[in-house]
């Protein structure tokens, strides 16, 4: 993980694990992107140019001509991302799109990591029949793809839909891959020759998890809580592509202009990210930049994510050389 | 070899009875959370369908005969008074089960005129399970009346083929990629592949599939063709297999050549390599000695990753319109998917439970694979180890 090209002159016979003096792009490209998406998350609503939920649908272009929308990307000046299917600016909808979606993600990514880490220890460290239970609800958890439990959740929670039932459904078995990869490190802990030496110099099982286990999860993490974030983002992305997002919103026929039938919309209030996503795909072909917009969103979100946890690994994985 | 096969197949033994139950559990709660659903959906989704103008299909006959067949027999035995009221009705059943004195139980509740009442989903599933036990099982709501499990089954073959198509793409050009990105001297990998595999992780399937059709219909039309070259949607063996299989192959493809690195940078290090290399041994012998015990790791990790990669294909078969498991599913669960009428399976718990049981099946069985072929792979495992 550690960066050095074949050419570069100063990293390349050395493979001391000590301090390198070389910055860690990944971390400082992570970092940047990172805040650029919780700036939009705290500022974008207060950015935006128009009313995210106001309506334009007819407009007289340049040429005099009389048009309706919804309109391309630079179409109609003023709308430089276009409209969307019920004629909202998608460039104020975008700005007040993150704030929702990336506080879900965040909320949901603690969860996780939280829930994650406490049944991966039992998991990894336990002995006899608590630990094979504690394994056998992770590997039963992780078994069932999180989507279908997202989708399961969602219903469960009933019609409104709102900022806490997406955590929940998140959260239901999200934690199973940080548990998966806790466990992994607990039993390698726990077969090391400090922690026998630990035992045999009298620690209780409670002394050696507080000082020799838990010091080593902490360290891992921020690096899991970023891959968390972006993994929470992923699955609000899918959950989206299906039509779930905040708050539901109601389904309406819009008459086409050229008599070719109705397009089925759903009109959705405020905006998020996943609403955007499942009413540009369902329109794909006839706006197709509405997917584009929303998919793209998506993808630099979770991107900083990814990112910013591929870049905790690298410094992670610079101060400690690989076993 | 003969002292390690009774571990490997005891633990086949153990794992297949854990695969059982977990599959077991899902099913139930699957049904449950299908029937739930069911319920809720009545006042929601549908009747906002309804007021846009569709003729939504009832799903609650179909829904419910097949499962009880007290209730089926209740409601198909002709009846004198057929434009009864409820009370003559439910009098005229009470009736019936005296003469005929079936072994059959009696039905759960009384049989209402046209919408009958939802029995509790607990009683539901295990009337559905002894139904099944007994071979007649429930029938899939649509065109062609199918069983649940020949419904399954007809589904499974493309699933499997996209899932395998995915991993062919994957497997070679992941190893290729992690490769190519190590430094065969110093055992480091380069920082841009990190940043690949970042792209990678970050990319969902979809949005990859949804570019891929863009970009091939741009193709199409720059061409003036009017058969496009990478068909957008419909199910084939062929070039039609081509665009999803990229699209879920990204996810794996990432895992697999960070992964690949990170193995061939541990053993590079390895004393082995060193010993090889003093010995005079060629850079490419080395390297199939650190692939050879890099596999099992790999192995691993494509189990993990199929995780990843099952939960995308739902929504990559929905965008494809690949008729297999994921898009049956996404039709069952989600009401609003494509501006399309409600699929007639939506929400019905028989055909919701058996498509999650066996997407999970389906996963833990692969994971199994995956772990059986990690112990046989390993050339360092002892036999006698845990």
């Amino acid at each position: 993980m550690n960066r050095s090209r074949p050419g570069a002159p100063a990293a390349a016979p050395d493979r001391s694990p000590g301090p390198s003096r070389r910055p860690n792009a990944l971390l400082v490209a992570g970092v940047l992107l990172v805040g650029m998406i919780v700036a939009l998350a705290a500022f974008g609503p207060a950015l935006a140019p128009r009313d995210p939920e106001a309506r334009v649908r007819i407009l007289r272009d340049a040429a005099g001509q009389w048009r309706t929308g919804p309109f391309a990307p630079l179409e109609m000046p003023g709308f430089p991302l276009g409209t969307d299917y019920d004629g909202r600016d998608v460039l104020s909808r975008l700005l007040g799109a993150f704030r929702p979606t990336v506080a879900i993600a965040l909320a949901a990514g603690v969860l996780r990591l939280a829930v994650g880490t406490a049944l991966g220890l039992g998991a990894g460290w336990l002995a006899g029949r608590w630990g094979r239970l504690a394994g056998a609800f992770v590997q039963g958890a992780a078994a069932v793809p999180l989507l279908i439990v997202a989708v399961a959740v969602l219903y469960l929670g009933g019609g409104e839909r709102g900022i806490g039932a997406f955590v929940a459904a998140l959260c239901a078995t999200g934690w199973a891959s940080t548990a998966l990869v806790t466990s992994a490190v607990v039993a390698g802990i726990r077969g090391q020759p400090y922690v026998e030496a630990a035992r045999a110099a009298g620690a209780g099982e409670a002394t050696i998890v507080r000082r020799h286990v838990l010091p080593q999860l902490v360290e891992l993490a921020p690096m899991r809580l970023a891959f968390e974030v972006g993994a929470a983002l992923l699955a609000l992305a899918e959950l989206g592509f299906l039509g779930f997002y905040l708050g539901g919103g109601d389904t309406r026929s819009v008459a086409r202009g050229d008599s070719s039938g109705a397009w089925q919309v759903i009109i959705a209030g405020a905006p998020d990210l996943a609403q955007m996503l499942s009413g540009g795909w369902q329109n794909f072909y006839q706006a197709p930049w509405l997917a584009v917009w929303g998919g793209g969103a998506f993808f630099l979100a979770v991107l900083a994510f990814m990112l910013l946890g591929e870049g905790l690994r690298a410094h992670l994985a610079r101060r400690t050389p690989p076993p | 070899m003969p002292t390690e096969s009774p571990p490997i197949l005891a633990l086949a033994a153990s794992r297949s009875l854990r695969i059982l139950a977990t599959v077991a559990i899902v099913h139930g709660l699957a049904f449950w959370v299908a029937t739930v659903a069911g319920a809720a959906d009545e006042h929601a989704p549908r009747a906002a369908f309804q007021r846009a103008g569709y003729r939504v299909p009832s799903p609650t006959p179909t829904a419910a005969a097949p499962v009880d067949a007290g209730l089926a027999a209740a409601l198909s035995s002709p009846s004198p008074s057929t434009a009864a009221p409820r009370a003559t009705s439910r009098s005229a059943e009470a009736a019936s089960p005296a003469p005929s004195a079936s072994p059959s139980p009696p039905p759960t509740h009384p049989p209402e005129p046209t919408p009958p009442p939802r029995p509790p989903a607990a009683r539901a599933w295990a009337a559905y399970l002894a139904a099944a036990a007994s071979g007649q099982g429930a029938v899939v709501p649509g065109p062609g009346r199918q069983g649940v499990s020949a419904f399954v089954l007809g589904h499974l073959g493309p699933t499997l083929a996209l899932l395998l198509a995915a991993f062919l793409i994957a497997l070679p050009a992941g190893v290729a990629l992690g490769v190519a990105a190590v430094d065969r001297r110093t055992g480091r990998a380069s920082s841009a592949l990190a940043a690949l595999a970042a792209a990678g992780f970050a990319m969902p399937a979809f949005y990859l599939g949804i570019v891929g059709i863009r970009g091939s219909r741009a193709l199409a039309t720059w061409t003036g063709s009017d058969a496009w070259l990478l068909p957008a949607s419909g199910y084939g063996l062929d070039r039609h297999l081509l665009l999803p299989a990229l699209a879920l192959a990204v996810r794996p493809l990432a895992e697999i050549a960070e992964l690949t690195a990170e193995r061939l940078g541990v053993e590079v290090g390895a004393e082995y390599v060193r010993m090889a290399r003093a010995k005079g041994a060629a850079g490419r012998r080395v390297l199939r000695h650190a692939l050879s015990n890099a596999a099992p790791v790999l192995v691993a990790a494509c189990a993990a990753t199929l995780r990843h990669v099952v939960s995308s294909a739902i929504v990559v078969e929905l965008l494809f319109n690949w008729p297999g498991v994921g898009l049956a599913l996404a039709r069952a669960i989600a009401p609003r998917i494509d501006g399309r009428p409600p699929s007639l399976t939506l929400f019905h718990p028989p055909t919701v439970a058996a498509l999650v049981a066996t997407w999970t099946l389906l996963y833990l069985l692969a994971a199994l694979a995956a772990e059986l072929a990690e112990r046989r792979l390993d050339p360092r495992r002892a036999p006698t180890s845990r």
